[in-house]
């Protein structure tokens, strides 16, 4: 469908990730006391990062 | 109390240097819309990527975001990364609309609906549902920048005159160079929004004896606020009701998908999401950071929305931080404000008055702003209750958008009659469900059940009825575009 690859994986990654955000701190997470959930949602904000920067990568101007 | 002449001293100083920028400006106005509406297109990365944080990141950060923290604890913190997870949604949508917008001459995102689905009531409509949920968030910037100025002043500053000021800001800005004076002026508010807010975090932060004595007490003091669902608020439920629309911001929000419109090349599109990504990211965090310290500072706080004014006159901060940081919420207001004023007078302009001279859509453009603001101004003083279930709603109400907006770029078979049963069912939806049933917007039924007859209308009406000749195929017109600059 589109002359770069690699779409569906990051869609699907994306998807996960965002999954994972709520899933993790409601679940293994949940009702834990200390700085184990702000930690996993600050690992969370670096990842959506390094996740958009993948994206973006390759957009060239010609 | 922080002394009332210190503040409008600072505000003055703001206003002039930001009306030097406002009428620089004009200097480059050449009097067609698109030029007063998207600077002709030519907007480099970095004003880009600030103006869009500016306008994304309001006054809801430091006021609304602080006091759900303080109420609620972490939850908050992951409730604003599920928006920020959202901006991935730029990769897949931002050189769509950026490539249709350029290649057809769009101008708002509704006219570009309505072309693609060949029906101006599809832009109509996408136009009514942007004003009948933008203007009320309108009301409640206009409402924050009250709440925060008459709290920090034990009330001499008075709510109308620190509405008069925001509303005064907001029009001057906007009027002078429509997209080029907002998204200068725009740029310098992110910075004094990100200076003020860095600096006073870290004199809050050491009034409780640093990093390691803060985190302590906090562990020690608020446990639960740590944890989810924390104290209370932020069950599972209550964290899905406002994640779920929140996460489609990029693309149901005009006042940002516009922004959009406003790049010259690729290369600028991608370093404006970097600013905007590193921004959002260091203000959330700040944001969720200076509701902890409040909880440490300002204890016992009865209305969570007055952490913030509380915090400030905690004596934890000194007092020209504290207007700094005052600058820098009022800052986040105006700039949200005159955001949504120029978007909003963008579709009247070109969805509602379609075929007038450039002339007159820019004229009418200016009149739309000046009865926006005086519109937020109104029912910002007024307190309208009606106007605050409106605002509540918006992020839910916008989302009945994102259906018609995915489709166009990728179902063919979309059509005009399905993108209008979509947009105006879904929002009949938002406002009975909400205003007529009371369902709250803290509740997941109200955003599932809207997402989902949205989507489902969509979906439905599409199927049993036929594209318009005049219909665009954007996926199919688009893909040697996006194969040219490598987008997926």
């Amino acid at each position: 469908m589109t002359g770069r690859s690699g779409f569906a994986a990051w869609l699907g990654a994306l998807a996960v990730l965002v999954f994972l955000g709520a899933a993790v701190p409601y679940g293994p997470l949940a009702g834990s006391i200390g700085w184990s959930i702000a930690l996993f949602w600050g690992g969370f904000g670096l990842a959506v990062i390094v996740l958009i920067a993948l994206g973006a990568a390759g957009w060239r101007d010609r | 109390m922080l002394s009332p002449i210190l503040i409008w001293s600072a505000i003055a100083g703001f206003a002039g240097f930001g009306l030097l920028i406002a009428w620089r400006a004009t200097r480059e106005n050449t009097g067609t819309a698109e030029d007063y509406y998207l600077g002709n297109r030519r907007f480099g990365g970095m004003v880009a990527g600030l103006s869009y944080a500016a306008t994304t990141y309001s006054a809801f950060m430091l006021v609304v975001l602080t006091g759900l923290t303080y109420r609620g604890g972490i939850g908050a913190l992951g409730f604003e990364l599920i928006y920020f997870a959202g901006l991935g949604l730029l990769v897949i949508f931002a050189p769509r609309f950026w490539l249709a917008a350029k290649r057809w001459g769009f101008i708002s995102p509704a006219e570009m609906l309505g072309a693609r689905y060949g029906s101006r009531w599809v832009a109509r409509a996408a136009a009514l549902v942007a004003l009948v949920f933008l203007m009320p968030y309108c009301t409640t910037q206009m409402a924050g920048i009250g709440l925060l100025l008459s709290g920090v002043t034990g009330g001499e500053i008075t709510l109308t005159q620190a509405v008069a000021t925001g509303a005064l800001l907001a029009a001057l800005w906007t009027l002078f160079a429509g997209i080029r004076s907002v998204a200068w002026t725009d740029a310098v508010q992110a910075v004094v929004m990100m200076g003020s807010a860095v600096l006073a975090i870290l004199f809050a932060v050491a009034a409780l004896g640093g990093w390691g004595a803060f985190a302590q007490a906090t562990l020690e003091t608020h446990g639960s606020h740590l944890s989810v669902p924390g104290p209370g608020l932020w069950s599972l439920g209550t964290f899905t009701a406002l994640s779920l629309p929140w996460f489609f911001f990029a693309i149901s929000n005009p006042q940002v998908s516009q922004r959009l419109f406003i790049l010259k090349d690729m290369a600028a599109m991608r370093r404006m999401i970097f600013w905007v990504l590193g921004f959002g990211l260091a203000f959330t965090l700040i944001a969720v950071i200076w509701g902890f310290a409040a909880l440490q500072l300002a204890p016992g706080l009865e209305n969570t929305a007055t952490a913030t004014p509380a915090l400030l006159t905690s004596g934890a901060i000194p007092a020209p931080v504290a207007v700094l940081l005052i600058l820098g919420i009022l800052a986040a207001a105006v700039s949200t404000l005159d955001s949504i004023a120029l978007t909003l007078a963008a579709m009247v302009a070109r969805d509602v008055m379609t075929d007038a001279p450039p002339r007159a859509q820019i004229l009418t453009g200016r009149v739309v702003v000046i009865l926006v603001i005086l519109f937020a101004s109104l029912f910002a003083v007024q307190k309208a209750t009606v106007v605050d279930q409106l605002a509540a709603l918006s992020a839910a109400g916008l989302m009945v958008t994102v259906p018609a907006t995915i489709g166009a770029f990728f179902w063919h078979r979309a059509t005009a009659a399905g993108a209008l049963a979509s947009i105006l069912g879904g929002a009949a939806l938002a406002v009975w469900m909400a205003m007529v049933q009371g369902v709250s917007v803290f509740n997941p039924v109200l955003a599932l059940s809207v997402g989902g007859l949205s989507l489902g209308l969509f979906v439905l009406v599409s199927l049993v009825t036929r594209p318009r000749p005049e219909a665009l195929d954007f996926a199919a017109e688009l893909r040697p575009d996006l194969d040219r600059v490598n987008a997926w």
